[in-house]
């Protein structure tokens, strides 16, 4: 709880910074805050504490994950020095609705009531709409905010009808209560655990809920694109998640069988467009809407296995996302665009860059030694305990398309030269980062341990 | 043992590192890697024969199941030593094939890392450590596929090759999922012990036929075959290494790995010998076609893995001697024709069979080592492949009684077939007439030239001493596969049997088809014929139709339109819901409980619908609003006549705003653009969707009516509100008194809201702002 106390101060501490022009401050203000924020989350721990008359719970589950938000921000902060500014003379505006997303984020990890998660939901979103349009003068950033912020209001709309049934079948919008109210045969409760599930879905990306996401990633700027891949689909699968885990778990029964097949729309949808992209940022927001589909699949696994098998893969994932998105960053500053020709030759000029990158996209398949081999491993396992042998098989063929995809910006970094290219500057913060990201995804995929036992 | 494993990693990792400050002349002396880890390897040798078991186990993450568990049994040992020996010579050769290559340190990393990750695979003792190794040795064959990257044949074919035994991988990391589930370890020989669990398993079938598209990939069986071929593009020492002496055996290794745990059932033996027979004689056939050395060789190396996983799949004890030796007599033999094929072209700059002619006198060693290696393929008496085919031959004829004949019979097909592309690799660039342009050629260093020379005199002093490999060598694997019985004793001389006089005939046979054989480009072209329906251009045109479904996909369904993605959202979540309310039965309505009908609701409700007429028909932005207010203010009027006054206040208090905020907004935006075109069809269809949405929700909304809802919170502001806080209105009580802080907050937030709306007024864009 303190946590979330510190990370709102700090959003409006970041604003009045920026009102009194303390440019400077801004970075280091918000580092600390956030480590801050990291090391109070992390006083919780195994404290289990319920506040607001049952409203939020900060069980391990919310500490974990808030925890992963909060650092995985501080990563894109760490990348952000100089990045803003190049956008806007109002950094502060950045940070802050960085900040207050994130905030939205660490309630909707740690919600007990269905009015907290809605609330948390809306304050993650309404950041976001302003954050995808933050270059006014973009076409594409105005068309990705109001695509965004329409269908976005439109899914909210599904979510708060659920809501409402839910409420009308059961009498509480208790976690606890939802799950011991006995009244999961009901067609009202079965109508909004449907409801709730679209607008969820719409959050995560999930098809045929997902049309958004590429268009949205690719009008945000680089940063904001990576901060929605890696930040927002963490806390909207640890929602999903904790919701269905603490008060849907007992209906499984009927609705596993949608997210079976919410599952595999997701993979085909996402990996068969991936396929055809050639523009690096269109492949990860593609690439993000099919692992949306792997999660889904540790979802259908209700249990506790599930809680890690999400944070394996979120962990993994986010990681990963962060060095990708990063490079591509780097790579479209630098060659004018993000199209896979511009990376051609990237290892013979910048072979840390390229190493980062082969070992992000190599996380991203699941290939072994790396942390995105456990998330996937994990995945699969708490699946086919449960039976899903088929499911896995059709995620596996997917995982193939996926390892297509992914070794194409391999081949285009080691296998195709680029006579022209010049070396990419790395600034200290980048280095820092990337340094960081490699690390963590060789510590993680080789004891993978780590991650593996904390929930 | 996890030392052994991970030298090759270390080195690897060490030139990832360290890379460029190598010299160019010291590249050779990292053969001093494999060197060693072979010379580790036959010191073991004794105590593997005699019977022992080496097992080391480190525990990495407990908690899946995953310990870094090595064993050394004869099985491993068969393998290790091929991988090492053969490594320590490949590494050799490779210093000068490559010599001046700018990219030699990026070379032997990846040769380190399939080492390290081969050796791996063949040690591990869990089955999720097996698959880790099995992954990364496809990841180093794709880098050494592209590693001639200038060609864009030769990225795809990385590509390729990467996806296809990718798959297999993934499918194989499933069935291992899975048996680990059945029996409740990952442990091998835990696994082992526990066979029959797995056997009698209702998904065993499931099991095997992961695993086997797991192996069939990785050797290269038909139909997943034609990676291989294609896989030549990578330099020939790690053609000869990978793609044919030890990667692609993984396969087959991991066949005899699980045979004492899931052989000896129909399923499973039926398979094998079904695809191994097939591919066995396809590719062997195929061989005999092609002009290009290395393709020859590459088809008769599909060839013999199908010999392999067909000997597997007999599974009698003779079919499993005959499967370990055949395992090492391939290996001897087929790296050296490949490393001679590769002398050849980085000497002539061609491998095509029919412009090669007369190297012996300008290549002597080199056609001496091609040589050997050819009569040993041939499996000419005194060879090491002599022994092989001849155990073969003692499989099939030992079969059971009604198949023993079709066995046969294909087994000599494919030996036929391989004794001639053997002769064709080995014996045919190097006779005949010396052709002018290559009058100039001249050996190579010796490093490259030894290398070849080595492993094919291998193949004639094992022939030679055969019953040393057999003790030493045969009999522990088979120990390991665990086929009890005596030792094995391998013999030069068996005397006259059928075996014999079968090996007589295909040696016979295979020499007089190569003599009428000439390898030209017509037949090439004749088989090139029957490529349309070749599992390599139906993966290739299943693939090409895959991306244009992609991109037919992506361009209707994804064509950056909100409309159409909103159509889909509500279609989509107008099924699940009516799926969901078909299957809670039949819906009824009570007309008599409800309240009846008055004129005034009769009216607000017609004049409900015909304002949402107006919205959906309007012309302009400021109709549109006029009608959603309307259709705000009907619905306060509905709060009015249900007795909500309070509601309906709120409600009119928040429309009236939004009328005035979107009046404010109209006044900065652009003219608004009406699409005249737009056709009947997409009406009717948003309609429709529309429609049947709405009736939906309705359909729920009388829902709602049925369930007893619970009171509970009414009643207690009912009965309190006077007690507790003295006020005769509930609402009102509700309002400011129980819920009075909720109030407070709401107006401070209407304030702030103010404020902004208030601010907007005040702004005024500059005239450069404006778009």
């Amino acid at each position: 709880m303190t946590s979330l106390i510190i990370v709102s101060v700090l959003a409006v501490a970041v604003l009045y910074l920026g009102l009194f022009k303390y440019k400077t401050a801004l970075l280091p203000v918000s580092v600390t805050g956030l480590l801050a924020a990291a090391a109070m989350a992390a006083m919780d721990w195994d404290l289990e504490k319920m506040y607001f008359s049952e409203m939020m719970l900060f069980d391990n589950y919310a500490v974990a994950f808030s925890i992963l938000l909060i650092l995985t921000t501080l990563l894109i902060f760490g990348l952000s020095r100089n990045y803003f500014e190049k956008i806007s003379n109002n950094v502060a505006e950045y940070y802050a609705l960085m900040l207050f997303a994130l905030a939205g984020g660490v309630v909707m990890v740690s919600f007990h009531n269905l009015a907290m998660l809605f609330i948390g939901i809306e304050i993650l979103s309404i950041s976001l709409y302003v954050l995808a349009g933050i270059r006014r003068k973009d076409p594409a950033s105005n068309e990705a905010s109001l695509k965004y912020f329409l269908m976005g209001a439109f899914a909210t709309g599904f979510l708060l009808f659920g809501t409402a049934l839910i409420y009308g079948a059961t009498g509480s919008f208790n976690l606890a209560a939802i799950a011991s109210s006995g009244a999961f045969e009901s067609a009202l409760f079965r109508a909004g655990v449907l409801l709730m599930m679209v607008g969820l879905s719409f959050k995560v990306s999930v098809a045929p809920f997902h049309t958004w996401t590429p268009d949205v990633y690719e009008g945000s700027p680089g940063l904001i694109a990576m901060f929605m891949a890696t930040v927002v689909k963490t806390a909207g699968f640890a929602a999903f998640l904790r919701l269905f885990l603490m008060a849907f778990a007992e209906a499984s029964a009927f609705w596993a069988i949608t997210v079976a097949i919410l599952c595999i729309l997701t993979l085909f949808a996402g990996n068969i467009t991936a396929v055809f992209q050639d523009r690096f940022k269109r492949l990860l927001a593609w690439s993000s809407v099919s692992h949306a589909g792997y999660l889904l699949l540790a979802i259908l696994a209700v249990g506790f296995s599930a809680s890690s098998a999400v944070l394996v893969y979120t962990i993994a994932y986010s990681l990963a996302s962060v060095a990708a998105f990063g490079i591509m960053i780097l790579v479209s500053r630098a060659r004018g665009n993000d199209h896979l020709d511009s990376f051609n030759g990237l290892a013979r000029t910048n072979p840390f860059l390229a190493f980062t990158l082969t070992l992000a996209v190599c996380s991203l398949a699941g290939i072994p030694l790396t942390a995105g081999f456990f998330g996937k491993f994990y995945v699969f396992k708490v699946a086919l305990a449960q039976g899903y042998t088929w499911l896995v098989v059709l995620a596996v063929i997917n995982a193939m398309i996926g390892i297509y995809y992914y070794f194409k910006v391999i081949i285009a970094m080691y296998m195709k030269e680029n006579a022209n290219a010049v070396a990419i500057q790395l600034n200290p913060g980048f280095r820092l980062v990337l340094s960081i990201v490699v690390f963590l995804i060789f510590l993680f995929g080789i004891f993978p341990g780590l991650i593996a036992n904390i929930l | 043992m996890l030392i052994v494993v991970l030298l090759g990693l270390i080195v690897s990792l060490l030139l990832a590192a360290f890379g460029r400050h190598i010299r160019p002349g010291w590249w050779i002396f990292l053969a001093a890697a494999p060197l060693a880890l072979s010379a580790w390897f036959v010191g073991q040798l004794p105590a593997v024969a005699g019977g022992e078991t080496l097992l080391e186990n480190t525990r990495w993450v407990p908690s899946l199941g995953l310990d870094l568990s090595f064993r050394l049994d004869g099985l491993s040992l068969l393998f290790g030593l091929l991988i090492t020996v053969i490594g320590t010579l490949i590494f050799v050769y490779a210093s000068s094939y490559l010599k001046g290559h700018p990219y030699i340190g990026r070379f032997y990393g990846y040769l380190s890392l399939f080492m390290a990750s081969m050796l791996g695979v063949v040690l591990s003792d869990n089955l999720l450590l097996l698959f880790v190794f099995w992954e990364l040795t496809s990841l180093s064959s794709f880098f050494l596929i592209g590693f001639n990257n200038d060609q864009a044949d030769s990225r795809k074919s990385a590509l390729t090759a990467l996806c296809l035994t990718g798959l297999g991988g993934f499918f194989l990391l499933v069935g291992l999922v899975l048996m680990g589930r059945i029996a409740g370890t990952y442990s091998i020989q835990e696994l082992i012990a526990s066979a029959g669990l797995i056997k009698d398993h209702p998904s065993y079938p499931v099991i095997i036929a992961l695993i086997f598209i797991g192996a069939f990939t990785k050797s290269a069986q038909f139909p997943f075959h034609f990676w291989l071929p294609d896989a030549m593009k990578a330099p020939t020492p790690v053609s000869a290494y990978l793609h044919s002496a030890t990667m692609v055996k993984a396969g087959v290794f991991l066949l005899l790995r699980f045979t004492p745990l899931l052989g000896g059932t129909p399923g499973w033996s039926y398979t094998l010998l079904l695809v191994g027979g097939f591919t066995m004689m396809y590719a062997g056939g195929h061989a005999l076609f092609r002009t290009d050395l290395k393709s020859v060789l590459a088809y008769s190396t599909i060839a013999v893995l199908g010999v392999l996983t067909f000997l597997i799949g007999l599974g009698t004890r003779e079919a499993l001697i005959a499967a370990c030796t055949f395992v090492i007599v391939h290996a001897l033999y087929k790296a050296t024709l490949f490393l001679t094929t590769g002398i050849i072209d980085h000497e002539t700059g061609t491998r095509d069979l029919t412009q090669l002619s007369g190297l012996r006198t300008v290549l002597m060693p080199v056609f001496i080592a091609g040589l050997l290696a050819a009569l040993s393929s041939a499996g000419v008496p005194l060879f090491f492949g002599f022994i092989g085919k001849d155990l073969i031959y003692e499989a099939t004829l030992h079969a059971g009684e009604e198949f023993r004949l079709y066995l046969t019979v294909a087994a000599v097909f494919a030996n036929i077939c391989l004794v001639a592309a053997g002769f064709m690799a080995g014996i045919k660039p190097f006779t005949g007439r010396l052709v002018p342009q290559f009058k100039q050629v001249h050996l190579p260093e010796w490093s490259m030239w030894i290398p070849p020379l080595v492993l094919a005199l291998l193949c004639l002093v094992f022939g030679l001493f055969p019953g040393s490999i057999g003790k030493l060598i045969v009999s522990p694997s088979l120990a390991a596969v665990s086929v009890a019985g005596e030792p094995v004793h391998l013999k030069i001389w068996h005397g006259f049997n059928p075996v014999l006089l079968l090996s007589g005939a295909t040696l016979a046979a295979g020499t007089v088809l190569y003599l009428l054989n000439s390898a030209s480009a017509n037949k090439m072209a004749f088989v090139g014929r029957f490529e349309v329906v070749s599992p390599q251009s139906l993966f290739n045109r299943g693939w090409r139709q895959l991306m244009r479904f992609s991109s037919l996909y992506t361009g209707i369904l994804h064509n950056g339109f909100l409309r159409s993605y909103l159509v889909r959202i509500i279609i989509f979540a107008e099924l699940l819901l009516a799926f969901e309310l078909f299957k809670a039965g039949p819906l009824s309505v009570d007309f008599d409980s409800l309240a009846p009908i008055t004129i005034y609701e009769a009216m607000n409700v017609l004049l409900l619908v015909g304002a949402l007429f107006l919205v959906v028909k309007a012309s302009s932005r400021l109709t549109a609003v006029v009608g959603m207010s309307v259709v705000g203010f009907a619905i306060c009027l509905m709060f009015v006549f249900y007795g909500a006054p309070d509601l309906a206040m709120t409600q009119f208090t928040i429309d009236t705003l939004t009328v005035v905020l979107f009046a404010f907004v109209l006044f900065n935006l652009p003219p608004f653009l009406k699409f005249p075109t737009r056709n009947k069809a997409i009406i009717t269809r948003d309609a429709v969707v529309a429609l049947v949405f709405g009736g939906i929700l309705s359909m729920i909304a009388i829902k709602v009516l049925q369930v007893p809802t619970s009171k509970e919170v009414s009643k207690f502001y009912g009965e309190n509100a006077y007690l507790l806080a003295k006020g005769k209105n509930v609402v009102n009580v509700i309002l400011v008194d129980f819920r009075g802080f909720d109030t407070m907050f709401e107006i401070v937030v209407l304030g702030i809201a103010a404020l902004g709306v208030y601010s907007l007024i005040k702004l005024r864009l500059k005239p450069s702002e404006r778009e």
